[in-house]
């Protein structure tokens, strides 16, 4: 299963570092709720839209992007003329396109920035033992969700409606519940369990300053490995 | 055999880790999905029950809220930046609550679906933090925010329908400890 679709279907064709996006997106969030300039509407959605031209959306993701566009300034431009006038509408209006320019980044990191940089960026952002806890889970989470295909795919043969047009029918959700979650939970809990044994007999731990192979040694290694390879030459 | 105690510490923090991907899995599936709002609320009172339920460690859902809130908010999934925050925060400050006050409750249908409730419903400070530092009206705030919210609280209460059944399986299979108690 692809956990990024969006990020890898359509490669973009100039991408900004994963970091940069990583400051960028709240920061131009947080931009378009704080600052009421004049200028910060024209502003923001040059800046928004410079980086939207930049992850090439497909027609799908346009479309996508139109009608929770349209909705939104439906709703809120709509609640202002019942509450005042319709004379309110223009501010209405500001209070959407400020919404939606809120929304836009998050929609464009989540497109921009591959999952790999974002697990390299979190290793090194996250204090303490984190790192090892986060990396653990990004890791292992592929497997845990290959174990609950294969659970649903047991369940499906031995005739649970779980199938996901069956899924549709709200008389099937308590079949899901018990055949694909109550599985689905104990799995974790196991694999859970597997790694952190794993972890505890290689000498990794939550309460132990080890989470992680000494990086001097790593580096060491590297050095003494270029320089065989430079004294063979 | 018995499992150290700093193994079973790791267990549970890496639990926590898995319940805050699938939450953020479960959120970016949603998204793709216009039409009925609030539904991906759904999951997210599932997984921030889950965890405290599963490992009874004090602030489980807090530390769940507070994950799956950060990796969205560096994601940028939904609106508000990093008020985002907030609206991950106050439900699972309010799951903690609850089990703290009424422990040994995880496994009943009502209490956990009007937990689910609840939570879901504290999610509109963070919403009217939102609408406020955008430059709404005070007086389409409230409607505004009740109106986003409702829908969230609805799904909430069934999420927390949904894992009371798992959390009493759980319980009689003997994975969570049956007597109420606090860890962390």
């Amino acid at each position: 299963m692809n956990l990024w679709p969006d990020a890898t279907r359509r490669p973009a064709r100039f991408a900004p570092p994963a970091w940069l996006m990583l400051v960028l997106c709240p920061l131009l969030s947080l931009l378009a709720v704080t600052w009421h300039g004049p200028a910060s509407l024209p502003v923001l959605a040059g800046a928004e839209g410079v980086l939207l031209l930049l992850s090439r959306p497909g027609s799908k993701l346009l479309l996508r992007m139109g009608i929770a566009c349209f909705w939104q300034i439906a709703v809120v431009t709509g609640l202002y003329c019942l509450r005042f006038s319709v004379d309110q509408w223009q501010n209405g209006l500001d209070v959407s396109l400020r919404l939606i320019l809120v929304f836009i980044p998050g929609m464009l990191t989540i497109r921009l920035v591959p999952p790999a940089a974002l697990e390299r960026i979190l290793c090194r952002i996250l204090p303490g033992n984190l790192p090892f806890v986060a990396s653990c889970c990004l890791r292992f989470f592929p497997m845990l969700l290959e174990r609950i295909r294969i659970i649903h795919e047991a369940q499906v043969l031995r005739g649970a409606r779980v199938l996901p047009r069956e899924l549709l029918n709200p008389r099937n959700w308590p079949d899901a519940v018990s055949c694909i979650a109550l599985p689905a939970i104990v799995q974790s809990i196991e694999l859970a369990t597997e790694i952190a044994d794993s972890a505890r007999i290689r000498g990794f731990d939550m309460r132990t300053k080890r989470t992680t192979w000494p990086l001097n040694e790593v580096q060491r290694h590297a050095d003494a490995d270029t320089t065989a390879k430079d004294a063979s030459q | 055999m018995t499992t150290p105690a700093s193994s079973t510490t790791l267990r549970d923090i890496l639990l926590i880790g898995f319940c805050a991907i699938f939450m953020l899995v479960a959120k970016m599936a949603l998204r793709l999905n216009l039409g009925i709002p609030g539904h991906a609320m759904f999951f997210t009172i599932f997984f921030l029950i889950l965890p405290r339920a599963v490992t009874g460690l004090r602030f489980a859902a807090t530390a769940t809220g507070l994950a799956a809130g950060l990796a969205s908010v560096l994601l940028g999934m939904g609106k508000g930046g990093p008020l985002l925050l907030l609206k991950f925060l106050f439900p699972s400050l309010f799951v903690d609550a609850a089990f703290l006050l009424f422990p040994g409750y995880g496994g009943s249908l009502i209490f956990c679906g009007l937990v689910g409730l609840v939570a879901a419903a504290s999610r509109i400070a963070g919403v009217m933090a939102t609408d406020y530092l955008v430059g709404m009206d005070t007086a389409i705030i409230m409607a505004h925010a009740t109106l986003k919210t409702i829908g969230g609280a609805l799904f909430g209460a069934a999420g927390g329908l949904a894992v009371a059944p798992i959390i009493r399986k759980l319980k009689a299979r003997g994975m969570i400890s049956v007597a109420p108690h606090h860890r962390g």
